[in-house]
């Protein structure tokens, strides 16, 4: 019996060699991020980039997303009728050119010639008809049908023409067809099915090609040879997109060299890798508008003067520079810079507590704790702190009601006026469109009051929802550039929020990486990485 | 001499356990009048004072807000205290006499206790979490609840393994053949012998309390923003580990220092109480 | 014994129906709608209606649950809300690099935690019992993801030894497997110490020394043994929370784990995933604490079950 221990231990390890090294025969091995040899010569330039991303891709069928980072890898390998340019601007992709009816209910593109599908299949108007078909038809059940929805009938008037009618004006069409889930998909692929296209997004027309995607770990595309715009093929011959949710990993990881390309960096770890050259650390402003939301319907928020006090008691400059260390942008209108019809309206609201203070008093405010509901990450809680003590210091008393995403998503968008509970929301929007419609009326118009819609302050204004509605009527530009104006005029002067920051996206690359870059909606658009 | 005197004077022939009494009196002092300690409300942030070292104005420094940590600390003691405290209670409480009867009276009441502590074993914490702030609201007192029963399968389970091997001992035997009752057989015979790793695991659980709370708060599950509690603070400082590592480092010795208290304590107390050990010293 | 284990084993139905039907009730009551989830931000209530559709949610619940159940009877789990993929793929692909991983700290942790509570225990206040016991407390307190990046930055990104993350090779599990085996190796020293020191007083022991046996032999043979009880009891709880996977160790070091899986499907309402998920969880209980108590019996031979 002296060896009882001796015994115990020899088990243990042999267990412990069984299980690792029957892993090493089981399972794909995954080397990328194994340490470079320590004295290996320079190498000859890279040409294998590899992307962290925040997490896995949860499907990708463009069709059936909903998710920035999916979107991004997507992005290599699909692509839509038009696009959207660096700076969220339509621009043609497959379509050579497009055209809208005067009533923006008939659109019309002209296909480019001569590109084919990864499968081989070319793309024409047959095959257009075909992916739009499946993804307007309702018992597909796909996630992003109401982008398509309006559609009522697809004609192809000869192969390289493809005209689409809608049932009643849609001024923003061009959006939603630019939109990342606006993808053309094989035919093939589409007979394949959702399960299929879930999995193996193998029939885009993208400069890249799905090679394999080992769940939670990576996704790899590879360059598409017979890519039709050579201004636009792959300057590398793979992309590795890896799944790391630890941003300090991530941070690690761009440090010692075995990621490329990072989004997002924390902004205290951005600050500290600026001074790192082996890094590069780049930002650029979003279309994210961050705003409070309050329950209009009832006291105190009921009261204009109430409104105005929070308004004037927040103090964005502090938020943006101090919270968010100065990776934000200031809020000029309801909409972003960087979304169509901008106009700006004021200079960011200075905070001037004595004001606020006034008309609290004059407003008759009995000083009742109300609550504010936020997602219950550490940067959101960090900023309802922020906020909580800024308007503790005008007199306001208000608790943080942190919360995950899916009760505060049932607490907030399920219940009627009279049933919310939730009088205050702090949250962020963008439009997924690019456009200044999907900006405002899903928030702030009057019919799209919860639960129909995402309008929690249930604002319900006469002047702002005619003007909603009117920007929907044309197509054309320059009829709705005025609409548009008007609009975040009547908005600025109600105040159906506190509008408090527009966001920044922030990236690192090694520093001999260049070429991609984040839109301002948070997609990344990868197609362009290459190694200096 | 009485019995708990001579109980007191053997505890204090021990220098670590008084040592260890020392620490929790003195944590349990800071906890009661910490706030005279210093002039900075927990809460309160200062954005020209973010990420600071340690100073004089600020003992420990400031956290990503500009909030003084040595006050956080401080305010944050008392409930860090109680995740701590009644992590262990709780469990102790109702997992010791579970653990007692399942291992005791077997058969029935084993199936049904072990089997139902099996299950709530492998019932993930997260989801036990959600489910409490769902029904009871968010706040700290939920999630010390949540914490709380997270510890009392794992009593049961120890103090079950003890009891059984206790039963099989010669004066246990005797005791059951001289009639003597269930319970006296199981407060005088049992239950004193099984007392050390009960012990130990009362002691360890203290860190682990504090530690579930900490992740529960990085999964933004923990206590609200108004209280400051060491958990919280630590998972606040992890995104923070590699720029500004004192923000998460000094609620990290506050765990260590109050979990040394507590074993150091429990050693002792263990030492006492148990039959074996005291006539050892 | 043997007929003992069968027993328990069939006790197995009650105790997975009765799982099944406590998480079936208990993640539908959470707040929380899959379909809206899924549906994401900005989507209309008809889209919602359609998702909600596709999953099958429109069902009754009890008609739910019984479809979940009749299907699980035959080995299929249904597939994940989330990625559409099946939820025995699912969970397959994360199973066996958690029992990897958890196999190995298990492991790291007996090695050094035994090592460490019977050197304390044997050297009793002496530096090498301090030491070893401050150590455990290290162990104990330190949060896994400040062991984790340190190790990471250390011997990843600083000093080139290790991958910084990653499955693959035996070389990414050293970081990984030693962060989880610390923190348990602490709790087992702390026991292992703690039963050694009463064993080490008992009667028969002391007996054993006076009478001058070889004393290292009185001390495996007599000590080790009678005081694995606790010891083993622990490793096995260890043991089981370890199957259940590790977020924070997970996510530092990108392990495929169910770790990861539990806490996004739980966040994603992705209801067969979790439920499938945590009736795994319950036979892995059970069938640990089985094996723990067959142990007891190994160990002692005076506790037999009737």
């Amino acid at each position: 019996m002296i060896n009882t221990w001796f015994r115990f231990l020899a088990v243990a390890m042999i267990l412990g060699l069984v299980a690792g090294c029957g892993g090493g025969a089981a399972t794909p091995k995954t080397d990328s991020a194994t340490p470079a040899p320590a004295q290996q010569p320079a190498t000859p330039k890279k040409t294998a980039a590899v992307a962290a991303t925040a997490g896995d891709a949860i499907v990708l069928d463009p069709h059936d997303t909903n998710d920035n980072l999916s979107y991004g890898i997507e992005n290599t390998i699909y692509e839509g009728l038009v696009g959207f340019d660096k700076d969220m601007k339509v621009i043609p992709v497959l379509a050579e050119s497009y055209k809208a009816s005067d009533d923006a209910m008939t659109f019309e593109f002209k296909l480019r010639k001569g590109v084919k599908f990864h499968t081989g299949e070319p793309l024409n108007a047959a095959a257009v008809k075909k992916s739009f078909d499946r993804v307007r038809d309702p018992n597909n059940k796909l996630r992003r049908y109401s982008l398509f929805g309006p559609i009522t009938s697809i004609e192809t008037p000869d192969e390289n023409t493809v005209v689409f009618k809608l049932s009643e004006p849609f001024g923003a069409m061009l959006f939603n067809f630019a939109h990342p889930a606006g993808k053309v998909i094989a035919p093939s692929g589409v007979d394949k099915g959702k399960d299929e296209l879930a999995r193996n997004p193998k029939y885009g027309t993208g400069p890249f090609m799905f090679k394999e995607w080992v769940q939670n770990d990576h996704i790899t595309v590879t360059k598409n040879p017979g890519y039709w715009n050579a201004a636009g093929a792959a300057k590398v011959e793979s992309i590795t997109f890896r799944a790391i949710t630890e941003a300090g990993t991530r941070t690690n990881g761009l440090k010692a060299g075995d990621l490329d390309w990072v989004l997002p960096v924390p902004p205290v770890d951005a600050i500290a890798l600026k001074t790192d050259p082996k890094v590069k650390i780049n930002s650029a402003p979003s279309i994210y508008v961050f705003y409070i939301a309050y329950n209009m319907t009832k006291k105190p928020f009921s009261e204009p003067k109430v409104r105005q006090a929070l308004n004037l008691a927040v103090d964005r400059e502090a938020i943006r520079k101090g919270v968010l260390r100065g990776f934000a942008e200031p809020v000029t209108s309801y909409l972003a810079p960087n979304v169509g019809f901008y106009v700006k309206q004021a200079d960011e609201i200075k905070r001037d507590v004595e004001k606020a203070k006034q008309l609290l008093k004059e407003a008759g405010y009995d000083g009742t704790e109300f609550e504010l509901y936020s997602a219950n990450s550490t940067e959101r809680k960090d900023l309802a702190a922020a906020i909580i003590q800024q308007l503790s210091e005008a007199g306001f008393k208000v608790k943080s009601v942190p919360m995950d995403n899916a009760s505060l998503s049932t607490n907030i968008w399920t219940q009627d006026k009279d049933h919310i509970k939730v009088q205050m929301y702090l949250g962020g929007w963008s439009t997924s469109t690019g456009d200044a419609d999907w900006a405002i009326r899903p928030l702030l118009y009057g019919k799209q009051a919860p639960p129909v819609g995402y309008n929690m302050g249930f604002y319900d204004s006469p002047k702002a929802n005619k003007l909603i509605e009117d920007g929907l009527r044309t197509a054309d530009p320059a009829k709705r550039a005025p609409i548009y104006a008007e609009l975040q005029k009547v908005l600025w002067e109600e105040q159906p929020w506190v509008p408090l920051y527009s966001s920044q996206n922030i990236w690192g690359t090694g520093a001999n990486v260049d070429g991609a870059y984040v839109q301002g909606d948070g997609i990344v658009n990868y197609n362009g990485i290459y190694f200096k | 001499m009485l019995e708990w005197q001579k109980a007191l004077r053997s505890f204090f022939k021990r220098k670590p356990a008084v040592l260890g009494a020392a620490v929790l009196l003195a944590l349990i002092l800071l906890a009661i009048f910490g706030p005279q300690l210093t002039h900075f409300k927990p809460t309160f942030q200062d954005y020209d004072h973010m990420f600071e070292g340690p100073s004089r104005l600020h003992l420990l420094g400031t956290d990503q807000l500009g909030r003084d940590i040595w006050s956080r600390l401080l305010y944050g003691s008392r409930l860090s205290l109680l995740v701590a405290a009644s992590g262990v209670v709780f469990g102790a409480v109702a997992g010791v006499p579970l653990g007692l009867i399942a291992g005791f009276y077997g058969k029935w009441w084993d199936t049904v206790i072990m089997r139902s502590m099996d299950i709530l074993l492998a019932f993930p914490g997260i989801l036990l979490a959600i489910g409490i702030i769902a029904l009871l609201g968010p706040g700290l007192y939920n999630v010390v609840a949540a914490i709380a029963i997270f510890g009392v399968p794992q009593f049961a389970r120890l103090v079950r393994g003890s009891v059984l091997q206790l039963k099989g001992l010669d004066y246990v035997q005797a005791a059951q053949a001289e009639g003597s009752g269930d319970t006296r057989i199981l407060a005088r015979h049992i239950l004193p012998n099984a007392l050390a790793p009960i012990m130990v695991m009362a002691t360890l659980r203290t860190a682990q309390a504090i530690l579930i709370a900490s992740s529960l708060s990085f999964l933004g599950l923990g206590a609200g923003l108004d209280q400051p509690e060491w958990g919280a603070m630590l998972a606040d400082g992890r995104a923070y580990l590699q720029t500004y590592p004192h923000i998460a480092a000094f609620p990290g010795v506050a765990i260590f220092v109050t979990v040394l208290g507590f074993n150091l304590l429990g050693d002792g107390l263990n030492d006492m109480l148990d039959p074996r050990l005291r006539r050892n010293v | 014994m043997w007929q003992y284990a069968l027993r328990r084993l069939t006790h197995l139905i009650p105790i997975l129906i009765g799982v099944s039907v406590l998480i079936f009730l208990f993640v539908r009551m959470i707040p929380g709608d899959p379909a809206r989830l899924l549906a994401g931000q900005g989507a209309t209530l008809q889209e919602i209606e359609m998702v909600r559709q596709d999953l099958g949610l429109d069902k009754k619940p009890v008609a739910q649950y019984f479809d979940y159940m009749g299907k699980a009877l035959r080995g299929n789990f249904g597939k994940s809300m989330m990625t559409r993929l099946p939820v025995a793929k699912e969970i397959g692909l994360r199973l066996w690099p958690t029992v990897q991983l958890a196999t190995v700290s298990m492991v790291v942790a007996i090695v050094i935690g035994i090592s460490a509570g019977v050197v304390s225990a044997v050297k009793r206040n002496t530096w090498w019992d301090y030491t070893a016991m401050v150590g455990a407390l290290i162990g104990v307190s330190i949060p896994s993801f400040w062991l984790a990046l340190m190790l990471m930055y250390l011997l990843a990104v600083y000093v080139r030894v290790f991958p910084t993350f990653g499955y693959g090779t035996w070389r990414h599990f050293v970081m990984p497997a030693f962060t989880l085996g610390v923190g348990a190796a602490a709790s087992i020293a702390r026991f292992t110490r703690a039963a050694m020191l009463e064993v080490l007083n008992q009667d028969y022991v002391r007996t054993a020394r006076a009478k001058g046996v070889q004393e290292s032999k009185v001390r495996l043979k007599h000590a080790l043994k009678n005081a694995m009880i606790p010891v083993v009891t622990i490793t096995g709880l260890q043991f089981g929370f370890l199957l259940g996977g590790t977020v924070v160790i997970e996510s530092v070091f990108q392990w495929p784990g169910l770790g990861t899986l539990l806490v996004n499907a739980v966040n994603g309402r992705d209801y067969p995933v979790v439920q499938t998920l945590m009736m795994l969880f319950a036979l892995q209980f059970v069938l640990i604490n089985l094996v723990v108590d067959l142990l007891y019996a190994v160990i002692d031979p005076r506790i037999h079950y009737a």
